[in-house]
């Protein structure tokens, strides 16, 4: 469908008036904030949202002004420009909508009467700013019903090494009463931070399901974890919107001295969750909250509940560097229970024959640790380096069912050798120490052999070109690449090379077309012809001859030019035929003139000095009439 | 009546394109070797570093060094390779698997780097793969086996020859008969050839220069928003060593589409760019 001129005309005004509505919008923008609630306990979250209007790309607002009292979270961001046109009678109409919505989470510092900064947006270099808001933070509850600790095991956390953070829940006895009180309770909310996201780079150890599902309960007696939800496939799924899931531990029992200084048994619920931290550093959980109607006294009839906020501080867990502790030479990286085997395959063989040795490294299936071990250094066993070629030193381990497994090539030098004891030296994390394992000795029968020697075995490293036999060597073959050749930098030409064929079709039609001309050129005697009467009528003007010649000269040029037979041409044919080419009257008067002085000359004889004088100006009318003249 | 002879074509603009274009070659490869110098010795002391190296940071100390030649803009499959073996040795078998990922580009046919990137492939079991079979594969068949580097040059080949046997047709053949038959007959084929060799480019410049793929080198929870307030997209964590396409980039959150699995969201520092 085409346009009507008059309707495109009205397009184009409305798009003009769209850019200058774009650019006016600009001039009114407009910052505002926003909390999810004015009011919150410390320990708790709130939402806050800052929206930019009337910009079209909204650059995200600085909020420097409030790391002074909050933590801040980044949730996301999202557009909410949108244009519309719309004709209603003819009458085109346009409405167009910029702005920007970036949400954080709020994280209060301290209790107390905050302000939330303005947020700043910079636009143009001209800061525009939103309205600073109050948000009411309610310290804790001063009491001793509720306890909530953040417990962190062990004592001293390696990077690489397993650790246990505990959330735990203390509630005081029921007056008078020895139930369990999380029976008597609707269910209280507590969030446990880590829950849903393991803190910065830490890896959880656990799974969530297996580790909750066992506490589910179904009577609604218990807690709610931050905020987990039953779902029909995934009972922890984050993102359906289904009945909250209610957990309860096993209570256990424990003697602790309340507000009072008396020892009371508090009714003791925790959840131990396993991280791994993958490098050094500290690392902050919590704070952990819990929020619920929790039972403080008791009168005649019932017991008296009321609402309480508990909260449990952030607790850092300072992860250390295990390498940089002093290490036995034969630590290359085992942590944990470990166990060390070693196999040889075959254990019958003739000397120089070749000898896979695999050690087995094994340290209770954590998969993450079995990646930080080394292999096991040989040459420092006994009598190993004496009685065998290490083909490879230090070959690249894998990890096959919950072990590290490292397989050494290795060739016996002399007959009646066997395997020593291999060791290696492993971190235990529970006695904070370094302990020693070694496989048993691997007895062997090796023959003599004629043909391979010692010195034959140190020959046998990989030659790069036998490609056949690389692929068969399992766990990578780490020799690099070393030659200066190999450096070669690779530029991006990509878009010569596109553009390549283009030239080269340019190329052809450019060349087929000149080619093409040069040909029409030699198949057409005229045009040879013409092509070659300036230089020829030069070389005959020029030749030292008499007028007579140079007459002639003058009308074969025009001969020549106009493709006409040379012999018998008169100055009067001559002069229409260059007349039919387009040469001016002035020229054919000159041509004439010329000519007819020629001829006298030729009869009544001429001086050098006026032949000369002709020659030049025979060359000069040669000239001017080739360029008058069309081919 | 002057005499004229048969016209022959002039060679001079031919041999004027060939100075123009050594000149300009030269050229850059004067303005490259400035450059050279410093990488030739970042690359000795990244092989020195990794020669002497026993423990994992030792090889990560190698990697850093031949990062960086990476980072100064030089894409070598050399360089890419030793990276590889630097992160291997150092127990980072994700990272590895990225720069074999990014050598095996420039050295497809490398034995060593086929053997290597299985081996971080075994290394790494449990991670979603990309699908590269595509079905374009199977007529491109010599596709995988060459470089990019080798895809153009091919395909600039295959124009170049496409123009001599033109030109050679259209200078020594301008009349009817066997041997322009032969040659014209010749052109739709080598037209058909540079079409294909034309494709197999672009697919590889696509694949290599105009879509970034990616590593993922620490388990991370793929979600449904650029944000870690939005729900997970898949049912379990992103393994190390998913590999992925980067689809869209917001900040430091990078929408991926993961092998047959479908697409999410994961943050920028969990991940490696290639």
């Amino acid at each position: 469908m085409h346009l009507r001129t008059p309707n495109l005309l009205r397009v184009c005004a409305l798009l003009l008036g769209a850019v200058a509505s774009l650019a006016a919008a600009e001039d009114r923008v407009r910052v505002e904030a926003e909390l999810e609630t004015t009011q919150l306990y410390i320990g708790e979250s709130v939402v806050y949202q800052v929206t930019v209007h009337n910009l079209e790309q909204a650059p995200a607002p600085d909020l420097s002004a409030l790391s002074k009292d909050f933590k801040v979270d980044t949730l996301g961001d999202r557009s909410l420009n949108s244009t519309s046109i719309s004709s209603i009678n003819g009458r085109w109409s346009e409405n167009r909508v910029f702005g920007h919505v970036f949400q954080y989470r709020l994280t209060p510092l301290r209790a107390g009467k905050l302000e939330v900064p303005e947020p700043v947006v910079t636009v143009k270099g001209t800061a525009v700013r939103g309205q600073a808001l109050a948000l009411e933070v309610l310290p804790p509850d001063k009491q001793d019903v509720v306890r909530l600790e953040i417990a962190v095991e062990p004592k001293h956390i390696y990077a690489g090494a397993p650790f246990k953070v505990v959330a735990r829940i203390l509630l005081k006895p029921l007056p008078q009463s020895d139930r369990n009180p999380v029976s008597l309770l609707r269910p209280s909310s507590w969030s446990i931070p880590w829950v849903r996201q393991p803190p910065d780079e830490l890896k959880a150890e656990f799974d969530l399901n297996k580790l909750l599902s066992p506490l589910l309960v179904r009577d609604g007696r218990g807690f709610c974890i931050s905020n987990l939800r039953l779902s029909n496939n995934d009972p922890f799924s984050f993102f359906e919107h289904r009945q909250e899931a209610v957990f309860r531990p096993e209570a256990r029992r424990e003697i602790r001295k309340d507000a009072g200084g008396a020892d009371v048994n508090y009714w003791v619920y925790e959840i131990p969750f396993e991280f791994t931290a993958p490098r050094p550093g500290p690392f902050a959980f919590g704070p952990m909250t819990l929020r619920g109607s929790f039972v403080t006294g008791r009168d005649q009839r019932s017991f008296l509940t009321r609402e309480i906020y508990a909260v449990a501080p952030a607790v850092d867990v300072n992860v250390i560097d295990l390498l940089a502790r002093p290490a036995p030479a034969d630590f290359t990286g085992a942590i944990g229970r470990v166990d060390l085997s070693a196999q040889a395959q075959p254990e019958s063989l003739r000397v120089g024959d070749p000898l896979t040795l695999t050690l087995e490294i094994r340290n209770g299936g954590k998969a993450d640790l079995l990646k930080l071990i080394g292999p096991p250094d040989l040459s420092a066993a006994e009598g190993l380096e004496r009685d065998f070629a290490i083909i490879d030193a230090r070959p690249v381990g894998e990890v096959v069912d919950g072990a590290k497994l490292f397989k050494y090539a290795l060739r016996p030098k002399r007959a009646g050798v066997h395997l020593p004891a291999i060791t290696l030296s492993w971190f235990d994390v529970e006695k904070e120490s370094f302990e020693r394992v070694s496989t048993k000795p691997i007895e062997l029968t090796v023959t003599e052999s004629a043909k391979v020697g010692g010195a034959d075995v140190y020959a046998s490293a990989p030659d790069r070109k036998e490609s056949s036999a690389l692929k068969e060597v399992e766990g990578g073959i780490f020799r690099n690449m070393t030659e200066p050749r190999d450096l070669g930098d690779r530029r991006d030409l990509s878009a010569y090379y596109f553009a390549s064929p283009a030239v080269l079709l340019v190329g052809y039609v450019a060349l087929s077309l000149f080619v093409g001309r040069r040909r029409r050129l030699a198949a057409d005697p005229a045009l040879q012809r013409r092509a070659r009467a300036l230089r020829e009528a030069r070389r005959r003007i020029g030749a030292n001859e008499g007028p007579a010649t140079l007459r002639a000269a003058l009308l074969g040029f025009v001969a020549d030019l106009r493709n006409l037979p040379e012999a018998g041409l008169m100055p009067r044919e001559a002069a229409e035929a260059l007349k039919a080419g387009g040469a001016g009257d002035e020229a054919r008067a000159q041509f004439l003139s010329l000519l007819e002085g020629l001829e006298s000359a030729a009869y009544g004889g001429a001086s050098g000095g006026d032949l000369a004088a002709l020659r030049a100006r025979a060359v000069e009318l040669a000239e001017r009439l080739e360029r008058e003249v069309k081919a | 009546m002057t005499a004229f002879r048969t016209a022959r074509v002039p060679v001079w603009p031919l041999r004027l394109a060939l100075c123009l274009s050594l000149l300009i070659a030269g050229a850059g490869m004067a303005g490259a070797r400035g450059n050279e110098a410093e990488r030739l010795e970042a690359f000795r002391h990244g092989q020195e570093l990794f020669a002497k190296a026993q423990k994992p940071e030792e090889f990560m100390q190698a990697a850093t060094v031949f990062e960086s030649i990476l980072n100064g803009g030089c894409a070598s499959g050399a360089v890419c390779f030793n990276l590889g073996n630097a992160y291997m040795r150092a127990g980072r078998p994700a990272r590895a698997l990225a720069a074999y990922r990014l050598a095996q580009r420039a050295l497809p046919r490398d034995p060593f780097v086929d053997a290597n990137l299985r081996a971080a492939l075994g290394q790494l079991p449990d991670a979603p793969r990309l699908s590269r079979e595509a079905w374009w594969t199977r007529i491109l068949f010599w596709h995988e086996a060459l470089s990019q580097d080798e895809r153009l040059n091919l395909m600039a080949g295959g124009w170049l020859l496409l123009f001599g046997v033109a030109v050679w047709r259209m200078l020594s053949f301008p009349n009817p008969g066997r041997g322009r038959a032969v040659l014209g007959r010749a052109i739709p084929v080598l037209v058909l050839l540079g079409v294909l060799l034309t494709a197999s480019a672009y697919l590889g410049y696509r694949d290599e220069t105009l879509t970034e793929h990616g590593v993922v080198i620490r388990e991370t929870t793929g979600r449904k928003g650029n944000g870690e307030s939005y729900a997970p997209a898949f049912d379990k964590p992103l393994a190390e060593g998913s590999e992925f396409v980067v689809t869209e980039r917001r900040g430091d959150w990078l929408a991926v589409r993961v092998g047959d699995s479908g697409e999410a969201w994961i943050p920028s520092r969990d991940v490696d760019e290639y």
